[in-house]
């Protein structure tokens, strides 16, 4: 009976001490709300089209992390949010980066077409 | 010591969760693939002259987590935990080099704007200028034209005066001698189809002022008809006859008397209808 209990309070024991390893966990709606909201912007920025592999993970990973958070596994699935947001915010940036990039080539062609309509002289 | 033996067995297995436990931390590899390759990424970006403003925020994030990365590595931490850290330097370092073209091609969109609306008021400007060049060259052809006329600017505009030796003592028809006058105001009329005359007749005091009325408006109505002749639609022309009214020279002398007899062809401004609101005030 005492063996039990003695094992008993080495495996609290252990488990303490791993719970120690781990960052400190955040809020959990915290994260999540905060991740969610950036999947948001990136949608909205174009990143389906402009950066669909960072968009994908953003979205692969909040599904980790809330499939995580249904477990208990408290810490983990606040690094998964945590890697959504990081992922989210990568592909926002990227879909407007790739989008401008764009735009200035479109400008850029348009001024060309302009300076040849302009040295065109205009028939009187 | 039979009875102490579980009690030796507990002390152990604690012992042996407790070192099996740090023993997990301890034996994580100083070295971290994950976290060398966001190293890679923070160092790129930091080298990045054009990270700066916002995307500088994100390389400090970046720079933040791959320090938490090191010092958890360093402490004998979990590797997922280390692999987390690396994660987040990785994306971040990488958001703040997007974020750096971003704003590079923010610029470029900018500059080629500026670009763009210098070629547009380039091209304006040049339009100003042919269309001034051709306007002033209308404008000397015009002033040529009338010189040739000889006409003359007055208060009502640019008249052209038909004298009276085009015409015979006491009759309408020109004379031959008004011929040169008359093509070149014929041509005139065609070269500047916009602009229409009006043509008054005119006399000196002598005879009856019937006589006069009459002869004036045959005069005025004999030069509309020569520019008829020539071509002239019918609807450009307004003929007057205004008799000895308007005398320009001396009724008392042969030199202003004959100053007197004349016709005048006003010459309109551009679209400038036939009316006789052209009229002498």
């Amino acid at each position: 009976m005492k063996c039990i209990q003695a094992a008993g309070a080495a495996l609290l024991g252990s488990a303490v001490l791993i719970g120690g390893c781990a960052s400190a966990p955040l809020a959990p709606s915290n994260e999540m709300t905060k991740a969610k909201s950036a999947i948001d912007q990136a949608d909205r920025a174009g990143a389906r089209e402009y950066a669909t592999d960072n968009l994908n993970s953003s979205v692969q990973k909040m599904a980790e992390g809330q499939a995580a958070a249904a477990k208990g596994e408290k810490v983990q699935s606040e690094q998964l949010f945590q890697e959504s947001y990081a992922d989210a915010h990568l592909a926002q940036i990227s879909a407007q980066s790739a989008k401008s990039a764009k735009d200035a080539a479109d400008v850029d062609k348009g001024i060309a077409t302009l300076q040849n309509e302009a040295s065109r002289p205009s028939t009187p | 010591m039979t009875t102490s033996y579980p009690l030796k067995l507990a002390a152990t297995s604690v012992a042996a969760a407790v070192s099996l436990a740090l023993g997990a931390c301890a034996t994580a590899p100083q070295s971290n693939p994950m976290l060398e390759q966001a190293r890679v990424a923070v160092t790129s970006a930091q080298n990045n002259p054009q990270v700066m403003g916002e995307s500088k925020v994100d390389l400090t994030t970046a720079q933040d987590a791959l320090a938490q990365g090191d010092a958890l590595l360093k402490a004998g931490k979990p590797v997922e935990d280390v692999n987390h850290e690396a994660y987040i330097a990785d994306r971040f370092a990488l958001a703040a080099q997007k974020g750096a073209d971003l704003e590079t091609s923010r610029k470029a969109i900018a500059d080629a704007n500026n670009r763009r609306n210098a070629v547009l008021l380039t091209a304006r400007e040049d339009d100003a200028a042919r269309a001034n060049q051709l306007a002033q060259t209308k404008s000397q052809e015009l002033a040529v034209a009338l010189a040739d006329l000889q006409a003359s600017k007055t208060d009502r505009g640019l008249v052209v005066t038909l004298g009276d030796v085009l015409f015979a003592s006491g009759r309408a028809d020109l004379k031959s001698g008004s011929q040169q006058t008359m093509e070149k105001l014929s041509a005139f009329l065609r070269a500047y189809p916009k602009r229409n005359v009006q043509i008054d007749g005119f006399t000196d005091n002598v005879g009856s002022d019937d006589y006069n009325q009459s002869l004036s408006e045959r005069r005025a109505d004999s030069v509309r008809d020569a520019l008829k002749r020539m071509g002239i639609a019918n609807d450009r022309i307004l003929t007057n006859g205004r008799g000895k009214s308007s005398p320009v020279g001396d009724n008392d002398t042969a030199s202003g008397r004959q100053q007197n007899r004349r016709v005048e062809v006003l010459i309109l401004d551009e679209g400038m209808a036939r009316t006789a609101s052209s009229d002498r005030p």
